[in-house]
């Protein structure tokens, strides 16, 4: 079981409260890695190392998952810069890879739609900008509000809510269809 | 805005998301992971928690499982096993360690971890 002993590097930290936003913390690695899991694993190991040494320190200032994704996120646009330099880019993958992963069976027990719509749904997702991107995947998957998507981002409450709104209604004209609503086509 | 409140589309979007994360490795595994990260190759480090995420997944057979209930040997022995010199032990991690440059077999000694499957390692 995760300690209540504060972490060396981190004197405001435990591995209880760390261990408590973990799940998020990977699910946001994903999103930051834009869907490649083995990299998103890298990158919050990372985050843990930076957490344990000290290299990154919680100051108590924003909430524990405010702060950790912010350093999640620094860190996988860091690894992102080194790959863009070292030319080792891997492409996102396209909508058909995307259905091929999906498997509605398997997102917490949850009826969700169909495999085909997440793959469209993520192929038109990682078009948008990064900023909108993030914004939404913030917003919608992890529960942030506006204003603490934007702390999280470094940006301006007014700045995050132009990305979530540009955002929101790229996704919807590129989907062509509001999923789910009584009448939309297939 | 609450779950409740998101239209269908992003209630998809939100859905979408969370079946592309899968599931985390556990904490303490990853953690331990963490700490071991001056002594390891990143691809080590990084099969060791592909191990925990087999475990996760049921992957594993029961009598490694049955071996110790504490996940972070756990994740360990996984690891081990998918390096058995002999290969008897492969399990579906084998194709992760492949590409990530385990093609000989790596022994791996884990302080203050004792191994009930070294004498079959060596």
């Amino acid at each position: 079981m995760p300690g209540q002993a504060t972490l060396p590097g981190n004197p405001l930290l435990t591995e209880q409260a760390l261990a408590e936003v973990h799940a998020q913390c990977h699910a946001w690695a994903v999103d930051c890695c834009r869907g490649r899991r083995e990299e998103a694993l890298e990158v919050l190991q990372t985050a843990y190392i930076h957490v344990l040494e000290g290299r990154a320190r919680f100051d108590g200032r924003s909430s524990l998952r405010t702060w950790m994704f912010a350093v999640v996120r620094n860190l996988a646009r860091s690894r992102w810069r080194r790959q863009l330099l070292g030319r080792r880019i891997e492409l996102p993958l396209d909508g058909a890879a995307w259905e091929a992963i999906a498997d509605p069976a398997t997102v917490h027990g949850e009826h969700v739609e169909s495999a085909a719509t997440h793959g469209r749904l993520l192929a038109a997702f990682e078009a948008l900008p990064a900023r909108q991107r993030e914004v939404l995947a913030l917003v919608f998957a992890h529960d942030h509000s506006i204003e603490q998507a934007a702390a999280v981002l470094g940006l301006a409450v007014g700045t995050a809510r132009t990305h979530y709104e540009r955002g929101k209604q790229a996704l919807r004209q590129r989907m062509g269809v509001v999923v789910g609503a009584p009448g939309a086509t297939p | 805005m609450s779950t409740t409140q998101q239209p269908a589309l992003e209630q998809a979007l939100a859905a979408a998301l969370r079946a592309r994360a899968g599931q985390p490795p556990r904490f303490q595994v990853a953690l331990h992971a963490a700490r071991m990260q001056p002594a390891r190759p990143p691809a080590l480090r990084q099969a060791l928690l592909a191990g925990c995420v087999l475990a996760m997944a049921g992957s594993l057979a029961a009598s490694w499982r049955a071996v110790s209930a504490d996940v972070q040997l756990a994740g360990d022995m996984a690891l081990a096993r998918s390096l058995s010199p002999e290969r008897q032990w492969r399990t579906p991690s084998d194709a992760l360690l492949d590409a990530h440059g385990f093609h000989t077999p790596v022994i791996v000694e884990l302080p203050g971890i004792e191994n009930p499957f070294k004498e079959s390692l060596l």
